[in-house]
């Protein structure tokens, strides 16, 4: 997370009604009497300096009417010290395919008819590893030939300690009159869920 | 009230809309949409203003939240098949009587469970008008924190809570902080704090940003001792609200 040294610049966030919002207004301090047990601090966006974790190159050829060829690239582009998990990423192909041939160097491809694509899964995948899936893909005649609507390629993954936004918590300072210690905990996560994480082809 | 408009149970805070009004109501929403129980909060208001609102015709079976029906705004909202409605002749915030009747049903999903009914209501009917009184007071919203509603309103089936010191107890409708109880005790004190993000990208086949978002959640888990006071601090270079900061 090399980014997180410099500067995030978050658009808009809200917080829980227990945050001091008078206090955030003058310095930008975030300070609560928090509630006991789970609850949602703030939530926020940002649109700026977002550190994609996957750069996905995706090479599409039509060749002729029957055939298609399918490259594309995935490289994981955050620290080789984490890894994503349960990487799935959908290649959509016309619905008049054939079968496909897939090869892939690393996780497992299929075309799946139902999906109108083909699935390629990951089930750990490392910071900065590169995986390639080529497919040949073979099409029935139809009677009336259809241009292919082509559909954005999609990505479904997790990366655990990581965040996207470079957002990190620096430090949380509980004080109360008694003056105990506290232990604390902080977990990263960044999603991308279905459909969210797409490239037109 | 039922299909047929009976008000199930109904308070009055001000007494400026007629009890004619559920009537009113009925005729206008119940019998525009498919039948269904009504349950009226008559929550009324004086008339200052009316809300400028103009009946939109019903698109595809679809009402508004809001109507305004004989000089008195309606706005309900709908939990299984039964209505919340908020009756006023002022002009209030309607996002203000929407919160409330969303938190209304969640303190009555907490006491009744998560799918209660109209039976459910009609046999809880003192804890229903506690609750009522307890969450609003001539008109305006009061406390509305599950967590210390049960603190002293203990009937049904909360019943098995422990009694509190009246001291306690009015430090807490009048302080300012009513999401915590006072007097927590935690043998570990421990914060789990969980930052999820969730990515939205959309490249187009030229490989230009189309879209590109980071919607961020930071959920707390805290189990602390006392009323302790809390200091969060994100990145060093954090810009918030670069907007307003121009």
């Amino acid at each position: 997370m090399s980014s997180a040294k410099s500067g995030v610049e978050i658009d808009d966030c809200t917080f829980h009604r227990c945050v001091r919002l008078g206090k955030f207004d003058a310095d930008r301090t975030i300070t609560f009497v928090p509630p006991d047990g789970e609850f949602e601090l703030m939530r926020y966006r940002v649109t700026d300096n977002v550190n994609l974790p996957f750069r996905i190159i995706p090479n599409i050829a039509e060749n002729g009417q029957q055939r298609i060829g399918i490259n594309v690239k995935v490289a994981a582009c955050f620290s080789d010290k984490l890894f994503a998990t349960h990487f799935v990423l959908k290649i959509p192909v016309p619905a008049n395919t054939a079968r496909a041939k897939i090869r892939t160097s690393f996780g497992r491809a299929k075309y799946e008819p139902e999906q109108c694509a083909i699935i390629w899964r990951i089930k750990k995948f490392n910071g900065k590893q590169e995986c390639e899936l080529a497919a040949d893909v073979e099409l029935m005649q139809l009677v009336r030939p259809k241009a292919w609507s082509r559909p954005p390629i999609s990505a479904e993954f997790q990366v655990p300690m990581f965040t996207s936004s470079g957002v990190h918590v620096r430090f949380l300072r509980v004080y109360d009159k008694s003056g105990y210690n506290t232990n604390r905990w902080v977990r990263y996560i960044t999603k991308a869920p279905a459909e969210a994480y797409s490239i037109r082809i | 009230m039922n299909a047929k408009g009976d008000v199930v149970i109904s308070r009055q805070y001000r007494g400026d809309v007629s009890v004619t009004a559920a009537e009113a109501f009925r005729l206008k929403i119940v019998a525009a949409k498919e039948t269904g129980e009504l349950l009226l909060y008559l929550l009324q208001l004086q008339l200052q203003l009316q809300l400028i609102l103009t009946p939109t015709p019903h698109l595809s079976g679809t009402t508004p939240p809001v109507a305004n029906v004989e000089n008195s705004s309606f706005l309900y909202t709908r939990h299984l098949n039964l209505y919340f409605v908020a009756v006023t002749r002022s002009n209030v915030n309607p996002a203000l009587v929407f919160e409330y009747l969303k938190q209304k049903v969640l303190i009555l999903k907490a006491y009744l469970g998560d799918k209660f009914d109209e039976s459910n209501i009609r046999n809880n009917m003192t804890l229903l008008y506690e609750l009522l009184d307890e969450t609003m007071d001539f008109g305006y919203p009061q406390n509305c924190a599950i967590d210390v509603l049960r603190l002293y309103i203990n009937l049904g089936s909360v019943k098995q809570q422990e009694i509190v010191e009246p001291s306690q107890l009015t430090s807490q409708i009048t302080g300012a902080i009513d999401w915590r109880r006072e007097g927590i005790r935690h043998k570990k004190n421990e914060v789990y704090i969980d930052v999820l993000e969730s990515v939205n990208l959309l490249l187009s086949s030229t490989g230009n940003i189309l879209r590109n978002e980071v919607t961020g959640q930071v959920m707390m888990n805290t189990k602390l001792t006392g009323m302790p006071e809390c200091k969060f601090g994100l990145n060093d270079k954090l810009v918030i609200d670069k907007e307003k900061k121009r």
